[in-house]
């Protein structure tokens, strides 16, 4: 295994692989000896548990050993090589991939308990796509080199075309194919700067190591320390090779966040594929993408990523504004959702695009509550077409009456979207205008506007399916929502609350990863002794004493 | 004062709870109705809210002796801790969770909480009297306890950002109340309508906030606290923002736009024009919700925020020039609209537009103490016209037309009373009610204001006292509308609770102006030293003079106008419905027409649905989804793209399409052995 200290998040990522793994050995065992097959409640409980084991692991053992006034990833461990020379995965975290980690590891088992009605045949299978797409999008977030990255990113992709190709509604084989070809693009726009920056290592460091920091390796922990062989960060890349492979990298990464107008697959996957699927793709694939970005696109390309800017922050507004708009006019629940998360996407990139500290924040914080809140809404979808089998807006109304509490909880999660104070959605909101005030000011009012529009469209659609009276006879006899999804509901709604009404212990951990990227960029100047990675856990001084940002 | 040290802290760490305690409530509510379906009894519902809102009375109310025992009539700050922050160096953006109370918040506090606490005891009459069923007491509950709590909220901020979070608050509990019988298409329309126009609102505000927020980042001086941006706002005096070409170019000041945000933002929680029309809509939920809405909630807190700000406005002349325009233009049409709805509800309304419309001109010409005097006469008179107004309604078992009442001063003696002696004091006769307040502010539009503005809240003021009279004539006097049998109501006075709460309110509006007897009042009855007026109480909170510039003859003058014009608008309204009634349409089509323009609020919302709404939808669904979307991206990228790519790929593939598991895995394990072949080499 490791030689570093610390394994926790070998662990983490490993569990719901080695789990799934030994759900497969089982199904040979079986099928050659010919014995019985256990009941599909076994599985089930097998998945539910692992995945509940996964984020009960996360919490104990990442989320509340992590040190938040520390600049840089923690936890730092890998399998393979023990140089930086060699191959090898490089896993870590900072603030940012804490909160993606604890979102996705949380929404694994709510994914598995809000797909009851979908997987009829083969839970065995089912559990063990679902705890393999777990385990490969724990991985994305937590790469710290491009092997890693690249190896989990394309692992991601099995179990998701698996699902929504084997368990999704009508289309779904039309919809993988689609979900196949985009990501393939993906993949191919990835491995192709991977492939130059190898060449680049190669050339400029002597291997063609790709990680991203200077882990310690096997020699410092047996005391004799040797000299760095040097990281991507330390490459020099001419400003024209930076042009072109920061804008490969990023179409590469932007179809999975997805953004305009790379969003094409989203909304005929979110129709097909079975609310598991829909709350994993909203959370944690499409927070690889952002993971990619923050982590790899703009430290390794700083000079390309500036000069970037403004293209960048108007796609992204011209984004939240076009798929408001379209979202206005759709007629079916999960496609007006997809759209939802199109223009969040948008403002995300509008964050990531101001490049500064406060838009960078707040994009991380607007993904990870819209990413709660989306998973949230699904969940109601889900229960909605399990009662009334449709999700087309006109086949509601009126469902406040019969079902008061999903009322209440869809209220809660369309004000989150909206950018309501008090709820997650609005921090994030705020902290990408403050960013993106710095950049452009007519370019945040533009911003305002399109989140007014936002508003307008999630409103109609609460009104047009909770408001008015009841017309359709088969809405009056509604059942609410029953104990587990009202549990499912509460635990997405309590991060929501906490993030909205006291912020404070998110943006304390958010915001010194977003210090370190910037300082990888040169935007920010650190102390130098501050950036050292965290190894051993150990407390480092401050961040009060960061330096001030420089004008950009 | 050393020894008295501890005591102050004490009382510094209790102002959280003034705005915490009805807050706490309405969470506790919303937990018990929209998570565990806990059906409680309304009286213990009801015992709940109170409980909290009586604490936070008595809180406020010694606060102010706390303030008024001060030295320096200085702010008193409670720091809960810190709360949100970000970014380094200048651009720091950091808010502390902390609450001021100064003499600005402390008066609102009391006032807010004690209508409340009247509107809550009338509230209880209604459980009482059986008229609101369980279910329906307990959401009324938690909204009401979430509409006060939110305006504490904003009333107390210490910062900018969280007076947005009362601000939104306020506005969400205000939407929520319009779609209170949510089963009903009207009341869900409108409720849509108030959110709409609420969002206009909190958009302008926080672009406000951002906007200065990043003036003072942009002069090294950041700065959220109302403290820190009016120590430090100055900077910014000359500062300018480029506008973009297509607006002219050029340079605007700063402060102007950040002005003309908060005037924005002011005039749709105060519905002034052309963003009024929300207003007659929201006014449809329950009583007790709309006399809160139209009293100290909602529109206090769009005047506050222009209050509050006021040291700010004073280097934004356009934007206070606009909003003496917008006062003075939403003062005459309101007042034409409220003098010709044959709606009971929307002339509350409308009389309440055009009220703010006064306060707004007041805080435009530059006398934010004279607008403040006014608003707290509006709050305490038109708690009490709405609530009086409806007792008549739940008589009429929810009927509001005025066409379809007369007569009720008969058998509603009480009741006819409460709301004659409400009328009179919305109106401003003199010595009740809003008149002192209304008279200051015909002092200072003379003093500093245009001809025109002094003309136009003339004809409002009269127009206002038309509509006021015409209404309470037509529903208690007169004869009794021949009715069906089946129609006929029984319309008796209420009692208990009811009387309680409207008799306390009815003392309170008869004597709100004659707490305050400005400078000038307190001459003329032989005070030589100044009394401590509410001008002169909050002259160190807020911008501008406590009490108007003109004295003498021309105020005199002045004072004579303002009674002449609303006996005039009263008198106008008995000889024309004091025995007839409602006159019916009027023979002249013209002339109908044009009323009927007017009842509808000129149109406008109707106007913003044809020319915004409608084509925006079109062009989405048109262009963007059916073009854009389904063809281009659909058909020609998509399954273009994908029609090549299954051809060439997904033939070779199928071969490895089974669908069992094991093969997919084994294709995993492949694949995974093929990459670190590749990681290796």
């Amino acid at each position: 295994m490791s030689h570093l200290p610390d394994p926790i998040l070998l662990f983490v990522v490993a569990l719901p692989a080695v789990v799934a793994l030994a759900l497969v050995t089982i199904g040979f065992v079986q099928t050659f000896t010919g014995m019985t097959p256990l009941p599909e409640r076994v599985w089930r409980g097998v998945g539910l548990g692992t995945g509940f084991a996964t984020f009960a692991l996360t919490l104990v053992g990442v989320a509340w050993r992590f040190d938040p006034e520390a600049i840089g990833v923690q936890f730092v461990t890998g399998v393979g090589g023990a140089l930086a020379t060699e191959p090898r995965i490089l896993l870590g975290v900072d603030g940012i991939g804490l909160c993606f980690v604890l979102a996705t590891a949380g929404l694994a088992p709510l994914a598995i308990l809000a797909s009851r009605p979908d997987s009829a045949d083969s839970v065995r299978s089912w559990i063990f796509v679902v705890l393999m797409l777990e385990s490969s999008l724990l991985g994305t977030l937590t790469s710290l080199n491009l092997h890693a990255f690249l190896f989990f990113w394309a692992q991601t992709l099995l179990p998701i075309l698996h699902w929504l190709g084997r368990w999704g509604g009508e289309d779904r084989g039309r919809m993988a194919t689609r979900v196949w070809v985009t990501e393939s693009v993906g993949l191919a726009g990835l491995l192709f700067v991977a492939f130059a920056l190898a060449e680049m290592s190669e050339a400029q460091l002597g291997h063609a190591g790709l990680d991203l920091i200077d882990a310690p390796n096997a020699a410092a922990a047996i005391g004799t320390a040797i000299a760095s062989p040097g990281t991507l960060l330390d490459l020099r890349i001419a400003a024209s090779d930076q042009r072109w492979l920061f804008g490969i990298l990023v179409v590469a990464l932007v179809t999975r966040l997805p953004l305009v107008p790379l969003h094409f697959w989203l909304p005929g996957a979110h129709a097909t594929s079975p609310t598991g699927l829909s709350i994993l793709l909203a959370t944690g694939f499409a927070q690889t993408a952002a993971i990619g970005l923050l982590r790899f696109a703009l430290p390794l390309f700083p000079e390309a990523a500036l000069e970037a800017r403004p293209i960048l922050a108007l796609v992204g507004i011209a984004a939240l504004g076009y798929a408001s708009l379209v979202a206005l006019v759709q007629k079916e629940l999960n496609r007006l959702i997809a759209y939802t998360s199109i223009g969040h996407a948008g403002f995300a990139m509008f964050g990531i695009a101001t490049m500064n500290v406060q838009g960078l924040t707040g994009a991380v914080v607007q993904l990870l509550t819209h990413g709660l809140a989306t998973a949230g809404i699904f969940v109601m979808i889900g229960a909605l077409a399990l009662r009334r089998g449709t999700t087309e807006v006109a086949a509601f109304g009126g469902l406040a009456r019969p079902m008061p509490v999903c009322a209440a909880f869809f209220g809660l999660m369309v004000f989150s979207l909206m950018g309501f104070p008090l709820l997650g959605g609005f921090i994030g909101d705020l902290f990408v205008l403050l960013g993106s005030l710095d950049l452009s000011r007519e370019l945040s009012v533009a911003a305002l506007a399109a989140m007014g529009v936002a508003a307008a469209y999630l409103l109609w659609v609460q009104r047009r399916v909770f408001f008015g009276p009841v017309e359709e006879p088969a809405n009056r006899g509604l059942i609410d929502l029953d104990r587990t999804e009202r549990a499912m509901l509460l635990a997405i709604a309590i991060p929501i609350l906490a993030i909205g009404v006291y912020p404070n212990p998110l943006l304390r951990r958010v915001e010194p990863a977003v210090l370190e990227i910037l300082h990888q960029m040169g935007r920010v100047s650190l102390p130098e002794s501050e950036i050292v990675p965290v190894v051993d856990g150990a407390s480092r001084s401050a961040i009060a004493s960061a330096g001030s940002e420089e004008p950009g | 004062m050393n020894g008295f040290d501890w005591d102050e802290r004490l009382t510094a760490s209790l102002i959280r709870w003034i705005a915490l305690l009805p807050l706490l409530a309405a969470l506790a509510h919303a937990a018990m109705i929209g998570l565990l379906r806990l059906q409680i009894a309304p009286r213990t519902v009801w015992l709940v809210s109170s409980a909290a809102l009586v604490v936070s009375f008595l809180l406020s109310s010694a606060a102010i002796f706390d303030i008024v025992g001060g030295d320096s009539l200085g702010p008193i700050v409670d720091r809960v801790g810190p709360w949100l922050g970000g970014g380094v160096g200048e651009r720091n953006f950091s808010a502390d969770l902390s609450l001021r109370l100064d003499p600005l918040s402390s008066v609102f506090c009391v006032v807010v909480t004690s209508v409340a606490l009247a509107v809550y005891a009338y509230a209880l009459g209604r459980i009482q009297s059986g008229a609101l069923p369980g279910d329906r007491v307990h959401r009324l509950f938690a909204l009401l306890d979430l509409l006060v709590g939110s305006t504490l909220v904003l009333l107390l901020a210490d910062n900018l950002i969280l007076f947005f979070f009362g601000w939104t608050g306020v506005g969400v509990a205000s939407q929520l109340l319009a779609s209170f019988d949510y089963e009903s298409e009207q009341a869900s329309r409108s409720s849509a309508t108030t959110f709409v126009v609420g969002r206009v609102g909190d958009l302008a505000l926080l672009a406000s906030i951002l906007l200065l927020f990043d003036g003072l980042a942009r002069s090294r001086a950041p700065a959220l606290s109302f403290a820190g941006v009016e120590a430090a706002y100055r900077l910014l005096a000359g500062s300018q923002v480029e506008l973009p070409l297509w607006l002219g170019g050029g340079g605007f000041p700063l402060l102007e736009l950040v002005g003309g945000g908060l005037a924005l933002a002011a005039m749709t929680k105060c519905a002034q024009l052309p963003l009024h029309f929300w207003l007659p809509g929201a006014s449809q939920g329950p009583s007790t919700a709309t006399a809160l809405i139209h009293s100290v909630t909602t529109v206090v807190a769009g005047t506050y925020v222009l209050l509050r700000c006021s040291f700010l406005l004073g280097e934004a002349p356009v934007a206070m020039g606009g909003l003496v325009v917008v006062g003075a233009a939403t003062v005459v049409v309101a007042g034409l609209a409220a003098a010709t709805q044959l709606d009971l509800l929307r002339i509350v309304a409308y009389s309440t537009s055009a009220a703010l419309g006064f306060v707004l001109i007041g805080i435009g010409l530059g006398a934010p103490s004279t607008a403040t005097f006014l608003l707290l006469s509006h709050a305490y008179t038109k708690a009490q016209l709405v609530l009086a107004l409806g007792i008549v309604q739940a008589s009429q078992k929810g009927e509001t037309d005025l066409r379809r009442m007369g007569g009720l001063a008969r058998s509603m003696r009480w009741t006819h009373a409460m709301a004659a002696i409400a009328t009179l004091a919305v109106i401003g006769l003199p010595p009740i009610g809003t008149f002192f307040a209304l008279e200051e502010l015909f002092a200072q539009v003379v003093a500093e204001g245009h001809p025109a503005v002094f003309t136009a809240c003339i004809a409002g003021q009269l127009l206002l006292a038309f509509a006021l009279v015409r209404a309470h004539l037509l529903i208690f006097w007169g004869a009794r509308p021949s009715l069906g049998e089946s129609e006929a109501r029984v319309a008796q006075d209420p009692a208990g609770m009811i009387q309680y709460g409207l008799t306390t309110l009815a003392v309170m509006s008869i004597c709100v102006g004659m707490l305050s007897p400005s400078q000038f009042w307190g001459s003329l009855v032989g005070i030589e030293q100044p009394m401590d007026t509410v001008g002169r109480f909050l002259a160190g909170t807020i911008a501008g003079p406590p009490d108007p510039g003109i004295e003498g003859a021309l105020r005199w003058q002045t004072i004579g106008a303002v009674v002449l014009c609303t006996l005039a608008g009263a008198g106008w309204a008995f000889q024309r419905h004091a025995r007839h009634g409602h006159r019916g349409p009027f023979r002249l089509a013209a002339l109908e027409h044009a009323t009927q323009a007017l009842r509808e609020g000129l149109y406008l919302e109707q106007a913003f649905d044809r020319v915004l709404v409608r084509p925006l939808r079109g062009f989405s669904s048109l262009l963007l989804a059916g073009v854009f979307e389904a063809r281009l991206l659909d058909r020609v990228v998509v399954s273009g793209g994908a029609g090549l790519a299954r051809r060439v790929v997904w033939s070779g593939l199928r071969r490895l399409q089974n669908g069992r598991v094991q093969s997919y895995a084994m294709l995993g394990v492949i694949a995974l052995l093929l990459s670190l072949v590749w990681l290796a080499g």
